[in-house]
């Protein structure tokens, strides 16, 4: 989505000529950045018509400058609180219909005049005090706003408390109607960039860990398990495990954990294991490597063997070295600095804005459990040898759906972070990918996946579209965890068999290069398809397509021909 | 060369106004970031300070000379604010008004 944004729209009731100065210095590639006068905003958001598909819009507003009786309220006066929210529906409303003409809106959330103490001991009342009416309005504003899939609400409230005593800037509001201080602008723009960056698929997937000292306070190797400092009666102790607490949850957002850790394997695994306050065990862990090689090595090995790409990673180790290591290495790896002391390791954890995703999926809180399973694959794959003898014990079945409102939803989260496998690299929202596949010269399958190790859950997307005799694969994307196990090959079959059945004589796919996605030229070029020209690729339908043998293809759409 | 004035405490505005600058800069793209030098022209012929810049740059300047040297300045005056050979010039006359503001009080 970055690299094809054209433009950032600013709505405001006051000056943000400021804060679309910190947009253009804080997200890459730098955006053009266009206010629109202030003060007008309801004439900005009547005035809007047409499509306009590669702007981002972001309406940041005072409640006081929008909601004409809620700033009455603000000046004390006794208005019914539900003539606010009246109002709040109506301004919504405005929002959701023009929010249907640009690509992304991201709102910011309202607050009560920083420095204001509303009505003091009963501004929480119903009824009566500010603060509730302000909580009131933005859980009215996310429902009313909910119906529009494009529209994020991002949290003001966050900014100004990073900002501090600093928030305010009253001087900036006299001066210039700016009614916030620079450090406001600023958090608020770091978030913005990190919203782009989760909507266009590029949060970070994968935490790589140190141990010693980072996940647990001592050195393993020196005492075993037993001398560790974790948990108990001790400040750091409880700090330790509170950062484990903070890895687990997100973890349960889809966040996969893994271990880098210069250490014998068995004395650290059996920390891991067997310590009674460790909060994170072997099965919270995608995978690791404990040794005694370089780390940046072994991150490289790691971070290929579950198929991700270096740009998914963030690594987090107390060792400044370690981390200059990595990062010198590796600039495509999230290397924050860390604190010394382990009492901010969990609040430094949490200020990272690099894991914002559009979505959380039931797979991605299942993701843990499927890199498991993925394990027991692996070490199944050793024993057994041969590779393709190997998939036959899997029992791979693979089920082919068409797009529908159950799944359009991960379908959109693959369109939009799928890097390596993936011919064209569209980047669709939930509208646009529904209203690309309704056209009847086009065919989607969602593809699920699942072996006896368990689900993998929806992991690809192959598309096409016929054009008299010849049949053009659109999309063809695949989940990382899921590749080279004739997936692949199993949406071909069905790209190719779709195309008979609807009399193509030749089905083609052009090939869009990007920094990361050559396992799927790769993939194109072993399929037995002809390279035809740059990027491009093609074969004759002239016999039966062929389903990989280990493989059991089940259509629950009913269009699988 | 801007000559600063012999005004007592020149090297702790010059820090603060540096110490202003650095944060300044964060808003400015990197072509067009403020140097840390007496020299550096703010506004006029050569300078990158449009008026909401300006404002900006002196409203973080009088927090910061409370917070560093324990003075209150006014820095947003109509008048100097208005002429190109006023006191906003340069990073060095800037500093020099700070100085004289001190002096007088």
């Amino acid at each position: 989505m970055k690299a094809a944004m054209a433009r950032i729209r600013l709505i405001s009731d006051f000056n943000a000529e400021l804060f679309g100065r910190y947009l253009g210095t804080s997200i890459v590639p730098t955006p053009e950045v266009e206010a629109l006068p202030f003060g007008q905003v309801y004439q900005s958001l009547t005035a809007a018509a047409g499509s306009d598909p590669e702007t981002v819009a972001i309406i940041w507003t005072r409640p006081e400058g929008v909601i004409p009786s809620f700033a009455e309220v603000s000046d004390f006066e006794d208005v019914p609180h539900e003539r606010v929210l009246a109002e709040v529906d109506l301004f919504a409303d405005l929002i959701v219909r023009y929010a249907a003409g640009v690509r992304y809106v991201f709102l910011c959330s309202w607050i009560s005049s920083p420095g204001s103490r509303g009505y003091g001991l009963i501004d929480y009342r119903p009824g009566v005090g500010i603060a509730n009416l302000v909580a009131r309005m933005n859980v009215r504003l996310a429902e009313r706003l909910s119906a529009a899939p494009n529209l994020y609400i991002l949290d003001t409230e966050r900014w100004i408390r990073a900002a501090g005593a600093r928030a305010s800037a009253p001087k900036m509001w006299y001066a210039g109607k700016v009614p916030y201080g620079n450090p406001v602008f600023e958090q608020a723009a770091f978030d913005v960039g990190a919203a782009l960056d989760g909507l266009a698929g590029t949060a970070r997937r994968l935490i790589v860990l140190d141990l010693d000292n980072t996940l647990w306070g001592g050195v393993v190797g020196e005492g075993g398990w037993q001398a560790l400092t974790l948990g108990g009666h001790d400040h750091i102790g409880e700090a330790y495990v509170d950062f484990q607490c903070a890895l687990r949850a997100l973890r349960r957002r889809g966040v996969q954990l893994a271990v880098v850790s210069k250490n014998d394997e068995n004395v650290a695994l059996d920390a891991i294991d067997n310590h009674p306050e460790m909060v994170l065990r072997r099965q919270d862990f995608a995978g690791w490597r404990i040794n005694w090689s370089d780390k940046a090595q072994n991150l490289a090995a790691l971070v290929s063997e579950l198929n991700l790409g270096l740009a998914s990673v963030v690594f987090i180790d107390d060792g400044a070295i370690e981390r200059a290591r990595v990062r010198e290495t590796f600039p495509e790896v999230l290397v924050p600095d860390w604190p010394s002391d382990p009492a901010v390791y969990r609040s430094t954890l949490e200020s990272l804005r690099c894991f914002d995703v559009a979505a959380v999926s039931a797979e991605d809180r299942d993701r843990g459990e499927m890199y498991a399973a993925e394990r027991e694959r692996r070490a199944g794959y050793e024993r057994v040898g041969s590779f393709d003898e190997w998939l036959k014990t899997l029992d791979i079945k693979v089920e082919a759906d068409g797009l529908s409102a159950a799944n359009v939803k991960r379908a959109a989260q693959l369109f939009n972070k799928t890097n390596q496998m993936n011919l064209a690299v569209r980047r669709l929202s939930e509208p646009e990918l529904q209203g690309w596949a309704s056209d009847p010269t086009r065919r989607l399958w969602a593809v699920t996946v699942s072996d006896r190790f368990g689900p993998s859950g929806l992991t690809g997307i192959v598309s096409v579209q016929i054009a008299g005799e010849t049949a053009r694969i659109t999309d063809f994307l695949l989940s990382c965890r899921v590749m080279g196990r004739r997936v692949e090959e199993t949406m071909l079959f069905l790209a190719e068999s779709y195309a008979r059945s609807r009399g193509a004589t030749e089905i083609v796919a052009q090939f869009v290069p990007t920094p990361r996605n050559r396992p799927c030229l790769e993939f194109l070029e072993r399929s037995g398809m002809e390279r035809a020209g740059d990027n491009l690729f093609v074969r004759r339908l002239g016999s039966e397509p062929r389903l990989p043998d280990c493989v059991t293809l089940v259509d629950v759409s009913g269009r699988v021909p | 060369m801007t000559n600063l004035e012999p005004t007592s405490g020149k090297n702790e505005i010059l820090a603060a106004i540096y110490d202003v600058i650095r944060e300044f800069n964060g808003q400015l793209p990197p072509d067009r970031r403020l140097v840390c030098a007496p020299e550096t022209v703010l506004v006029g012929d050569g300078g990158v300070l449009d008026s909401l810049g300006l404002i900006n740059l002196l409203v973080l300047l009088e927090d910061a000379l409370s917070a560093h040297v324990g003075a209150r300045v006014v820095l947003l005056d109509e008048l100097h604010m208005s002429a190109v050979d006023g006191p906003f010039r340069t990073v060095g006359s800037l500093a020099n008004h700070v100085a004289a503001q001190r002096g007088s009080r």
